[in-house]
């Protein structure tokens, strides 16, 4: 067979339009399906217990897809095959399965500890037209327990759809208008666990950075967060959305029922240059007193600088303007192209951005990378099959690939140095890692001289 | 009990709750379950249950390493959220040996518009993409729940394709929903090799033996276990995990057909001898040094080579019998128990291992109980005495309260089940399979039962990360359930399938 050099060629009429068609036939896209994204939300909710109301497989898919293929997690307090499930089957497509829903859901609340039961509903109660809500009303006037319905068919879209659907829902159905808005709470949305799959770290940089300036976080996901934390997000003085776009949906409905106002800031925010510029526009929104965001900005770009003035010498005499190409999600793109091109070096060729974005957010994202520093400009694509990715791949010149574990091989032949920094991350252990805020720069470069070091 | 045999002229194979009355709930003594073996077990559900997997994902990942082909899943993007890794996995092999070709999958990607007009029109569409894209030699079509329910005509696109393209296309039947037993869709890819790939063999290669072996047995197996059928003369021919679709086609061709897991082979076995006459050997599987042997001997009897076996036998096992000897003493002098959850093969087999080893065995858990274990575990129970066998699919809650009675000192497990192992009993832990390449993943043959004890002494010298993970985690279950020591509770009375 010749699949690497041959069949290289898709038809023109074919399939797909230049620009990464996502409704058309895929091959390992950096994303799994709604049901996907909801199950990572759900499990990544502490105390949160998720219920499929799903087919045996759908999580399960997942116990390999959004847990071992973001960086190696484990299954934590109920997820991978502890997950509840309605493991529907035949009976329940021909009869329905609302009966085997109740009694799962039953069954559960008696037998597992939670803060809050997460139904997660498949592609078979949708197609087959369960009655989920009159199960819900029914169970909800005789159980004390938080219960949330998160209707994530996964031919309704991708994970990043169920993502923002799980938030909705919650919105929807736990929570409520507060008396009084904490002036300086801030929801941070836009970061998906897993999906990303340094979310962990970033989330927590996140928070530790806006405290510093003396803003509390909402963060909802990862420990610390949990039910009490998504109830707290109308109380918030600002949701911040880290993205060109995931999580604004989100924003818009708290906006919208609780009268939070939002922010974007349109990438996770890496190395001093991004993160001083996220502290200036908190700053501004929540009108916080400027010498102290002044005073610790410049404590922090002292540090980076610093750092950065350790790894000079090395950066400069090993990678002299190494030929970059970067492949990830949007926000991840943004902030690691921003930071290794305007602040250490690198020469932009080729960035491919995998999540899909809508088309207004690809306007800015393209203007964004268009016009780095020094009127460097590297071409953008969105991409978000892999054969397709990997064409686009083969096809340029490149000393260092950032990207996903999908790329990694591929990295060797072309003779580039790898190192992963999206999803699918199959080939790091993934704890606390992140590339973001005011250290984070120093990290990456850590990471990346780690691969081509040697004694020079 | 005679059996119908397999008709491989129909669109796919029947459920296993029919074929073998498979059942996934149990939980007692060993001779108590031996005892059923004639009359079998009623099917029983459950009425809390946690995920375990379903037929199409019992289907995805042992196709998914299939050289020069593709595999094509008729789905939402979600059904193939498990193979990420396929790249990797096939980088892995070491270089030298590596076969010259990569994996492919790809997925009709059913969105909302594809429910409500039908998915077909986007699998035709699919199938094009992926033979323009790859070339391949053949194509798996896989169904799913979504495509199955909305009733796309899988066999209908198939034929009508066909003819304009060079991949064989292969439908496979696999709705997840089809049967509450996963491992009915082992038998809906064989039947799909079997009636869309297979040769319609002219001749039989008389030295050509079908080693079936799933992606959960390492690289490192198969190079074992065909190393010991070369000792003897006899080629292997090793399908699924990594065959090409040539080693696919030739199968009706061998001499004789073994395997690593029962209910993993079962269906091609049968399917073959009763189509092709091709003779199998079910039992044992070679797991263990006196289980290999044996598994040696009864394929040299049914392949001519039995005045050649016991001299191959008695170097092999010389070879190892140092080292076992070694290792038998220092896991005796500790008295370990231990328990054991693994699919039918290693299940099976691993108790053994472990006796051999020194090692006391507590319990088994596997996945799914019928006719096909009943020898082995008549085997277990004559070498290692009276034991607990839990029959679920996993089921971690039900683990987790048989593991907090039973109280083993380790655990060996599959990689996902979670909940169960780190909680309660505080207990080392190590893998019951692992599916990468390295060395120190295999068990199977001499050599793999070497392996696999230097890393259980390995695990048991030094417990300390599961007993700090057991002091510090949370347990996700109410206090009650692991107090009442009732891993049945929520499993209802029997019902018919």
């Amino acid at each position: 067979m010749s699949g690497a050099s041959g069949g290289a060629v898709v038809a023109a009429n074919e399939v797909q339009d230049a620009n990464g068609d996502a409704q058309g036939p895929l091959e390992a896209p950096r994303f799994t399906c709604a049901f996907g994204g909801a199950y990572a939300a759900t499990v990544n909710l502490e105390r949160a217990i998720p219920i499929g109301h799903a087919g045996g497989g759908c999580i399960f898919q997942q116990v390999f897809g959004t847990n071992l293929a973001a960086g190696a997690q484990g299954v934590g307090y109920i997820g991978g095959s502890a997950s509840p499930s309605c493991n529907l089957s035949e009976k329940e497509v021909i009869f329905g399965g609302a009966e085997r829903l109740k009694e799962q859901v039953e069954a559960t609340l008696e037998l597992v500890d939670g803060d809050v039961y997460v139904i997660l509903g498949a592609c078979i109660p949708a197609l087959v037209g369960d009655d989920v809500p009159s199960v819900l009303r029914e169970l909800r006037s005789r159980v004390t327990h938080p219960i949330l319905y998160v209707d994530v068919p996964g031919f309704a879209g991708n994970s990043y759809l169920g993502y923002e659907r799980f938030l909705l829902a919650a919105i929807d159905q736990l929570l409520a208008p507060v008396p009084e808005k904490s002036p300086r709470l801030v929801n941070v949305l836009g970061v998906p666990p897993n999906l990303n799959p340094y979310w962990k770290g970033t989330l927590k940089v996140i928070r530790r950075v806006l405290k510093r300036v003396g803003v509390e976080t909402n963060l909802v996901f990862g420990r610390g967060g949990g039910l009490a934390e998504l109830q707290r997000l109308p109380a918030a003085a600002l949701t911040l959305v880290l993205s060109p776009w995931l999580g604004v949906q989100t924003a818009r409905a708290l906006e919208d029922r609780f009268q939070v106002p939002w922010v974007r800031f349109p990438s996770i925010p890496i190395g001093p240059a991004a993160t001083s510029e996220l502290l200036r526009l908190v700053a501004e929104r929540l009108e916080l007193d400027r010498e102290l965001v002044d005073r610790v900005i410049g404590e922090e770009q002292a540090e980076a600088d610093h750092l950065l003035d350790v790894a000079g010498d090395t950066v400069a005499m090993l990678s002299p303007s190494l030929h970059l190409a970067v492949v990830a999600d949007s926000a991840t793109a943004v902030g690691v192209t921003r930071f290794m091109v305007e602040e250490a070096g690198f020469y932009p060729v080729l960035v491919v951005i995998t999540d899909d974005p809508p088309e207004e957010a690809r306007e800015q994202i393209r203007d964004q990378l268009g016009h780095l520093a020094y009127g460097l400009a590297p071409e953008v694509r969105f991409e978000v099959d892999t054969f397709r990715i990997q064409e686009v791949l083969k096809d340029r010149d490149y000393g260092l690939l950032l990207a996903s574990s999908l790329e990694k091989f591929l990295a060797k032949e072309k003779k580039a140095f790898y190192l992963n920094i999206s999803y699918p991350a199959h080939d790091r252990l993934l704890l606390d890692r992140t590339y973001a805020g005011f250290g984070g720069g120093a990290i990456l470069l850590e990471d990346v001289f780690a691969l081509l070091l040697e004694p020079f | 009990m005679p059996r119908s045999p397999i008709d491989l002229t129909t669109r796919t194979c029947p459920n296993r709750e029919e074929r073998l009355r498979s059942v996934k709930a149990f939980y007692g003594d060993a001779d108590e379950l031996i005892g059923t073996a004639e009359r079998g077990l009623p099917w029983r559900n459950r009425s809390f249950q946690q995920n375990g997997g379903c037929v199409n994902s019992s289907t995805m990942m042992r196709l998914a390493t299939v050289r020069d082909a593709v595999v094509l899943s008729h789905a939402p993007i979600g059904c193939s959220a498990m193979i990420y890794g396929y790249r990797e996995v096939y980088q892995a092999i070491p270089q030298a040996e590596r076969p010259v070709a990569d994996f492919h999958w790809i997925s009709t990607n059913l969105l909302e518009q594809d429910m409500v007009f039908g998915g077909e029109g986007k699998l035709a569409k699919t199938i094009r993409e992926a033979e323009s894209r790859y070339h391949p030699e053949a194509i798996f079509v896989l169904s799913s729940c979504a495509s199955g329910i909305v009733g796309d005509d899988l066999e209908g696109v198939v034929a009508n394709l066909q003819p304009e393209l060079q991949a064989r296309l292969i439908p496979v039947h696999c709705e997840g929903f089809r049967s509450q037993v996963p491992q009915t869709g082992f038998d809906a890819f064989w039947h799909g090799i079997l009636k869309h790939l297979a040769n319609r063999p002219g001749k039989r290669q008389p030295d050509l033996v079908n080693l079936i072996s799933p992606f959960s047995v390492t690289w490192g197996d198969r190079r074992e276990l065909a190393r010991l059928l070369g000792k003897l003369g006899l080629r292997a021919n090793v399908v699924p995990e990594f065959a090409s679709v040539a080693d696919l086609r030739r199968v009706t061709e061998a001499a004789l057909t073994v395997t690593t897991c029962q209910s993993f082979g079962d269906y091609l076995q049968k399917a073959l001898e009763d189509n092709y006459g091709i003779p199998f050997v079910r039992d044992p599987v070679p797991i263990s040094i006196d289980q290999t042997s044996d598994w040696l001997r009864r394929i040299a009897a049914l392949t001519g080579k039995s005045d050649q076996v016991e001299a191959v036998i008695a170097e092999e096992v010389a070879a190892v019998r140092p080292h076992l000897e070694n290792l038998r003493k220092q896991l005796q002098a500790r008295k370990v128990r231990v328990f054991i959850n693994a699919g039918q093969g290693r299940a099976l087999g691993l108790p053994l291992l472990a006796q051999e080893l020194g090692l006391e065995v507590s319990g088994i858990s596997t996945l799914e109980h019928d006719e096909l274990a009943v020898e082995g575990l008549k085997k277990i129970r004559e070498k290692c005495g009276n034991f607990k066998v839990h029959v679920a699919e996993f089921q971690a809650a039900e683990q987790s309260a048989i593991i907090e009675a039973l109280k083993p000192d380790v655990y060996t497990g599959c990689p996902m089940t979670g909940a169960v192992y780190k909680r309660e009993a505080g207990m080392a832990r190590m893998h019951s399979f692992r599916s990468d390449p390295s060395p120190e993943g295999q068990q199977f043959g001499f050599r793999g039962a070497i392996t696999y004890g230097h890393v259980l002494l390995r695990v048991i010298s030094n417990p300390s990360l599961n007993r700090q993970l057991g002091k510090a985690s949370p347990k996700p279950y109410r206090r009650w359930w692991y107090e009442k020591n009732e891993p049945l509770k929520f499993v209802k009375a029997g019902s018919a399938a």
